[in-house]
Parts: C-alpha cells; sequence; structure tokens
C-alpha cells in the first residue's frame, strides 16, 4: 500500500475511534447505542496493534526472522510443527479464552459501563498484551520453556519454586471459582442442568467415535456432538416440565457442588481422550462461533445502553462486590485486561508452533486483544440489560431478599427502577422459574445475549432457547476447564510431593495419581463448598480472591519481562514492562492488604472474622449463620481467605526483590547477559 | 514442504496461484485441524519419510491415539 493512502487509513481509523469515545462519553440524556462501544473498543485495537505492538515488536524485543525458531530447530511433526500464523493466532486465542473475560465484566458493570470499558481498553494494550507478547517471545528464544523454568533460569531457583506454588495456589482458586460459576447458573434450574449433563454422554460418544469408530476424524464427531447438544437443549424444556425427570434436575446449590466435586475427581481419572479432548474440541466450536455471533449480532441489533456510564456504586457501597472503584476495579476485571495465566499459555504449546518471529506480534499482541474484545462484548451484553434486571439477578439475597417483591422495591430504592412483574417477566422469558441472586456473571450474560441473539433471530419466542445456549456455551468450557485443571494441578502436586519421597512423584504410580487427585479435588472443592453455602453469595470473596492471585501472577509474568529486558541491555525501553509491572502492584498490593485487614467487615477479612468472634464470644448468631457452629465455619474462612491473600501478597513482594536484585546486578554489566539461545541455535548446544 | 491455507511460495513468485482445488481445501482443511490442535497424519508421515525413513510409522490410528495422549496428558493449564 503506498504510504500517504496508509497514512489517511489510520487517520480515519483514529477518528472514527474517536468519534465513538465523543458519543460514548459526552452524550447527555438519551442512550447510547452498544454500536458505539464496540467500534471505540476496536479502533483502539487497530491502532494500538498497528503502532505499539510494531514498535514493541522491532525496537524493543528487535524480533528477527533469521534466527530458528524452536518449531523449525525440532520440527518434530508433533509438538513442534511451525504453523501458519493466523492458524496460530486462532489456535491461541482459543487456549487463553475462557470463562474469565465473560465474568469479571459482567460483575464490573455495577459500577456502570465507563470505568470497565476504559480499564479493559487501557489494561489490555498497556499490560495484557504486552505480557503475552513478550512470555511469548521470551519462551521462545529459550526453545520453548515454560514460565517455571524461565523463572528459574534468569532469576534463579528459589523464585523459581515460589512462582510455582503461586501457580498451584491460583489455580484451585480459579478451579473452585469456575465451578462454583457453574453451581449459580444451574441451581434449581433443571434446564440448564439436564443440557449441562447430558455433555458427558455426548462426549464421551465422541470420545469414543474419534478412537475407535472414526480415529481422528474430528468434524464429523464433533459436528454430531454440536446436533445432539442442540437437541438436548430443546429437549431440555420438556424434561425441566416433566413432573418426574424435572425434579430430579432441581439440585440446591449444596448438592450441585458435591456433583460438581465428584465429577471433577473422576473427569480427572479418566483417559484423557474418552472425555477431555472430545469436550475440548466441542467446547472450541462453540467459543469460536458463539463469539462471532455475538459480534455480528451487536452490530445487527445494535441495542441501547441500558446501563448509566458510572452508577453510585463506585464510592464502594455496591451489592455485586464491595470496595471502591481504586483498587477493586482493577482485580474484578482480571483476563480482557491482563491475565497472569496467560503467560502459562504463552510459554505452553504456542512457543513451540511459532514458525518466524515476526509472527509473534499477532500471535501475543493480537491474540490478546481478542480477547479483549470478548471482554467488551460481555460488558456490552450486561449493560443492554435493565439495570434493574442486573441488580436483580446479581446482589445476593442478604440484600435484596428472596422474592421479586422485595426485590423491585429494595432495587428501586437504589434509583434503578423496576416492578416485580419485570423480573417475574424475565424469568418466564427465559424458561426459568426465577433469575434472582444469580450472581456469577453466567445467567447475566446469558440473559443479556438471549436478548440480543433473539432480537436477530427467533423474536422472543426463541429467548429461552438462546438462553441456555448461553448457558451451555459457559458451562462446557468450564467444565473443560476443572477437568483440565486438576489434571495440571495433580502434576503439580505429585512434583512436590516427590521431592517429599521420590515414588510418589512418578506420574505412572497410581497411587501416587490418586492421593494427588484427591487432594487437588478437595482444595478446590472446599473453597467451592465454602462459597456456595456463604450466604453473601461467595463469588464476591472468591473472585476477589481469584482477581488478586491472577494479577499477581501477571506482575510475577512482568517482572520476569522486565528483568530479561534489562539483562537484555534494552534497559533504554524497560518502560513498556515497567509501567503495566508497577500499575498490577500498585493496585493489587492495595486490593490484597485491603482484604486483609480493611476494618470493613465487608472488604476486610480480618475484620470480619473479628466481628464473627465477638459475637460469638456473646454467644449470639450473626446473619447469615444460623448456628453458633456456621459462625465458627465463617469465622475460620475468613481466617483462611486471609493466609491465602497473604501468600499471594508475600509471594509478589518477594519475586520483587529477586527481580530487582538480578536488575541491578545484570545494569552493571557491559554484556547482554540474558540466557537466549545463539541466532543460529542448533539443537545440542541449544540447552543451557 | 507443506504449506497451509497461504502459499508463501506463491505469494513470493508474486503469480497468483495455480494449486488445483483439492489440495487447496486439504490445505483449508489442515488449517482448520491445527487450529484446534491437532497434529495432522499426512503431515507426520512426510517428515517421517523425510527425516527418519527408516524409522517404524506409526499407523493413522495410533498416531491420533497418541497425538490426543500427548497433548492433554500433561494436564494443559487452562485459563480463567
Amino acid at each position: 500500500m503506498n504510504k500517504l493512502g496508509s497514512m489517511l487509513a489510520w487517520a480515519a481509523v483514529a477518528v472514527l475511534g474517536a468519534v465513538a469515545f465523543a458519543m460514548l462519553a459526552l452524550s447527555q440524556g438519551e442512550s447510547v447505542s452498544s454500536v458505539w462501544l464496540v467500534t471505540a473498543a476496536l479502533c483502539v485495537y487497530f491502532i494500538a496493534y498497528r503502532f505499539y505492538g510494531k514498535f514493541i515488536a522491532n525496537k524493543v524485543l528487535r524480533l528477527d526472522d533469521t534466527r530458528m525458531t524452536p518449531a523449525m530447530r525440532h520440527n518434530d511433526g508433533l509438538d513442534y510443527v511451525p504453523t501458519n500464523r493466523w492458524v496460530l493466532y486462532g489456535h491461541h486465542f482459543a487456549a487463553i479464552a475462557g470463562a474469565g473475560p465473560l465474568v469479571g465484566p459482567v460483575l464490573a458493570a455495577q459500577m456502570g459501563y465507563l470505568p470497565g470499558t476504559l480499564w479493559i481498553l487501557v489494561g489490555v494494550v498497556v499490560a495484557g498484551a504486552v505480557q503475552d507478547f513478550i512470555v511469548l517471545f521470551t519462551s521462545v528464544r529459550r526453545d520453548g520453556k515454560s514460565l517455571g523454568q524461565m523463572i528459574k533460569m534468569e532469576l534463579g531457583p528459589v523464585p523459581g519454586s515460589l512462582a510455582l506454588v503461586g501457580v498451584l495456589a491460583i489455580m484451585i482458586i480459579i478451579l473452585a471459582v469456575l465451578a462454583l460459576v457453574v453451581v449459580k447458573a444451574l441451581t434449581a434450574s433443571p434446564w440448564g442442568l439436564f443440557t449441562i449433563a447430558a455433555t458427558i454422554p455426548i462426549a464421551l460418544l465422541m470420545g469414543i467415535y474419534m478412537r475407535v469408530i472414526r480415529p481422528g476424524k474430528i468434524a464429523e464427531a464433533s459436528a454430531i456432538g454440536v446436533v445432539l447438544l442442540l437437541l438436548s437443549i430443546v429437549y431440555g424444556r420438556s424434561v425441566a416440565a416433566d413432573p418426574t425427570w424435572g425434579p430430579m434436575f432441581t439440585l440446591t446449590g449444596p448438592s450441585l457442588a458435591w456433583a460438581l466435586i465428584l465429577y471433577g475427581g473422576i473427569a480427572a481419572s479418566l483417559p484423557v481422550w474418552l472425555m477431555l479432548a472430545p469436550r475440548d474440541y466441542l467446547s472450541t466450536f462453540l467459543k469460536i462461533g458463539t463469539v462471532i455471533a455475538l459480534a455480528i449480532g451487536i452490530y445487527v441489533v445494535a441495542p441501547p445502553l441500558a446501563m448509566p456510564r458510572t452508577t453510585l456504586f463506585i464510592d464502594g457501597s455496591g451489592p455485586v462486590f464491595s470496595g471502591k472503584l481504586f483498587p477493586f476495579l482493577f482485580i474484578t476485571i482480571a483476563c480482557g485486561a491482563v491475565s497472569g495465566f496467560h503467560s502459562l499459555i504463552s510459554s505452553g504449546t504456542t512457543p513451540k508452533m511459532v514458525e518466524k518471529e515476526s509472527h509473534m506480534r499477532l500471535i501475543g499482541f493480537g491474540g490478546m486483544l481478542t480477547e479483549s474484545f470478548v471482554a467488551i462484548m460481555a460488558l456490552t451484553a450486561a449493560c443492554v440489560l435493565d439495570p434493574g434486571v442486573y441488580f436483580a439477578m446479581n446482589s445476593p439475597a442478604a440484600v435484596i431478599g428472596k422474592t421479586a417483591i422485595d426485590a423491585a422495591q429494595v432495587i428501586s430504592g437504589w434509583g434503578f427502577t423496576i416492578t416485580p412483574d419485570m423480573i417475574t417477566q424475565t424469568a418466564a422469558d427465559i424458561g426459568e422459574k426465577t433469575v434472582l441472586s444469580r450472581a456469577g456473571g453466567a445467567p447475566t450474560l446469558a440473559v443479556g445475549m438471549a436478548q440480543i441473539l433473539a432480537t436477530a433471530v427467533g423474536g422472543k419466542a426463541m429467548m429461552a432457547f438462546w438462553y441456555h445456549f448461553a448457558i451451555l456455551f459457559e458451562a462446557l468450557f468450564i467444565l473443560t476447564a476443572v477437568d483440565a485443571g486438576t489434571r495440571a494441578g495433580r502434576f503439580m502436586i505429585q512434583d512436590m510431593l516427590g521431592h517429599a519421597w521420590k515414588p510418589l512423584g512418578d506420574t505412572k504410580f497410581l497411587p501416587g495419581n490418586i492421593l494427588a487427585t484427591l487432594l487437588c479435588v478437595s482444595a478446590w472443592g472446599y473453597f467451592l463448598y465454602q462459597g456456595v453455602v456463604d450466604p453473601l453469595g461467595g463469588i464476591n470473596t472468591l473472585w476477589q480472591l481469584f482477581g488478586v492471585g491472577n494479577q499477581m501472577l501477571a506482575g510475577i509474568a512482568l517482572l520476569l519481562c522486565t528483568s530479561v529486558l534489562v539483562k537484555m541491555k534494552r534497559e533504554r525501553y524497560v518502560w513498556v514492562t515497567l509501567v503495566p509491572t508497577a500499575w498490577l502492584l500498585v493496585t493489587t498490593l492495595t486490593a490484597g492488604v485491603q482484604k486483609i485487614f480493611s476494618d470493613d467487615p465487608k472488604i476486610g477479612f480480618l475484620a470480619l472474622a473479628r466481628k464473627f468472634s465477638a459475637a460469638a464470644a456473646d454467644g449470639k448468631v450473626l446473619a447469615p449463620a444460623k448456628s453458633l457452629e456456621e459462625m465458627q465455619r465463617v469465622i475460620f474462612n475468613n481466617y483462611l481467605d486471609a493466609a491465602v491473600c497473604s501468600l499471594f501478597v508475600l509471594l509478589v513482594l518477594a519475586m520483587c526483590v529477586f527481580a530487582l536484585k538480578i536488575c541491578l546486578q545484570a545494569l552493571r554489566q557491559a554484556n547482554p547477559t540474558a540466557i537466549e539461545l545463539p541466532p543460529s541455535g542448533q539443537a545440542q548446544g541449544a540447552r543451557p | 514442504m507443506s504449506r497451509d491455507l497461504l502459499s508463501r511460495e506463491a505469494d513470493a513468485a508474486g503469480g497468483v496461484e495455480r494449486v488445483p482445488l483439492v489440495e487447496r481445501l486439504q490445505r483449508i482443511r489442515r488449517g482448520f485441524r491445527q487450529l484446534f490442535g491437532i497434529p495432522d497424519f499426512d503431515r507426520y508421515r512426510e517428515h517421517m519419510a523425510a527425516r527418519h525413513p527408516d524409522a517404524p510409522l506409526l499407523s493413522e490410528r495410533e498416531f491420533h491415539a497418541m497425538a490426543i495422549d500427548r497433548r492433554y496428558g500433561a494436564g494443559r493449564p487452562r485459563c480463567c
């Protein structure tokens, strides 16, 4: 393209973005179309990719296509495969995108659409995409090493082990919170539970088909799977209405929690081809398909944003989660802006498939921008809902009561006018008995998606179908994550147990397997159960704990990136990673310390524990507990949460010290000290 | 050497790609399979023929079984 034309085109993108932002920020009175929100985001992504991404690629990292990538070096036709960059971009996106970017923005919508939008956009460009890109780069230059191995190589063995402990802790919290999202969505929802339960035999069938009947025919198996899934949604309504089957699929929260714990233990012990692999293919199909459908849906339907720009809840008094905009917005929206978990994927399978270094801008930076776009769409879907309905779905029963009449009164009192009829009508439209207090993001997003998709296809009659489709879409990849995460946790635990007694570390040693699986499942199961019985909803505690942990991991990954830049003697550009590192440390340490020490029992774990201890000492039972025994449990759990939170805080502080030491050492050196493979790296000289 | 979706050689030549439809569909199919993280049997066979002509070759059934076990066996961490 000629230079002038290109300049004009980019100027046009910039102007369009500016207009879209002006519409969002300046419109008075009447509501703004969600198209402006999505357009503003897209313009930011394109400009960031073209200019900032290119700057990082050419100036900061100096990507070099003459260097051998691990895929070219080892090219074994299996793990190490040079892959077309667009294909790898899609593969990487499918691996990083999960329920995270769908849940966080929906919870953050309680503060209005603007704070969430701004953090998602600024966060992804400055922090998230930078992290994913540079970790990918670092791993490719080190023969596809994992995050833990790289921290060990560049920062030393102690930080390496610390990082692994942190990863395991975060994994356990994330499994618990994801399972909790599913529990919240399926409690007393026979239709939803039936369709989710149906995915188990469907996956088994697909697994057998791909293994025994037609090996490797993934497309055929997935087509069969998708058709059966759609049928299960259609017939789910009849099952739910059936006098004998309906009650069988109507479970309470605690029973669902037990069912999920049992499921996690069994699923993680089955051979991978039987359930994990087929279900992963299915969820990848649905994930990519649904994201594209939702984007098209928003442009076709152009629903107005019903949520105000900002709400009164930025002061920290919100019902969905407590705490002020700073720092709690920044840990509530984790994935979508920046997610530490991505550093594990960017140093996992992706670096082994990169064909040329220059491709990494699209894969690492571009992949994360796409994930951020998913977060923007989730936020949009939550904000096109009537705010009254949004708060009815996301506030705990302890705040809004258990009936539509109570809820409508409380929520109208906040200034979001709603009638009890609107609440019951919403439930009827989506084929559920109630929508009250279904926190956790998934149901809210599903109602928003159902509204958008039903307007585009099928009208109101199809709303219940689209709602259950959306729930299925989320639950499917959450259950895959529970399965895969339990396995990953098991391997980590076995690895650690192996240090205590060697045979336990052997992944082929069955008692070792069983012990590690049990430990992993009971760890996340404990937090899950605690969240389910928590009358304040559980999500508000667990999600924030996860947010702190996930952002801390991002901080650790960015500290590694910073150290690597300094060791490469690129300290001129160190601000690229230092600025996001500093911001993440400031927000997460503030949030972490507040979660532990705040005097407000709604925020501080210790304050709540003390409040309950004092009451228990007087023999009083505080709501939501119903007995002194439950009081003790609340007290213990809050001390436990405080301990987990302290672990994250201490871990990241320790990593700071290690990274600082290494950086200071490297600054004194005249030559680069980063441990990279040589440019022409042959396989044998490669391993440092 | 095999290419997927886009033919780099053809791009370099700047000419119109003259690839039979069947092969073009094959490439698209391969691309989609890779998108889902499924190793390609043909690619494996080509690789073995080119680099390890003497090594024993897995059957398609064995290859897919092994590929899935390898991919998921180590408990790949999944994102949030």
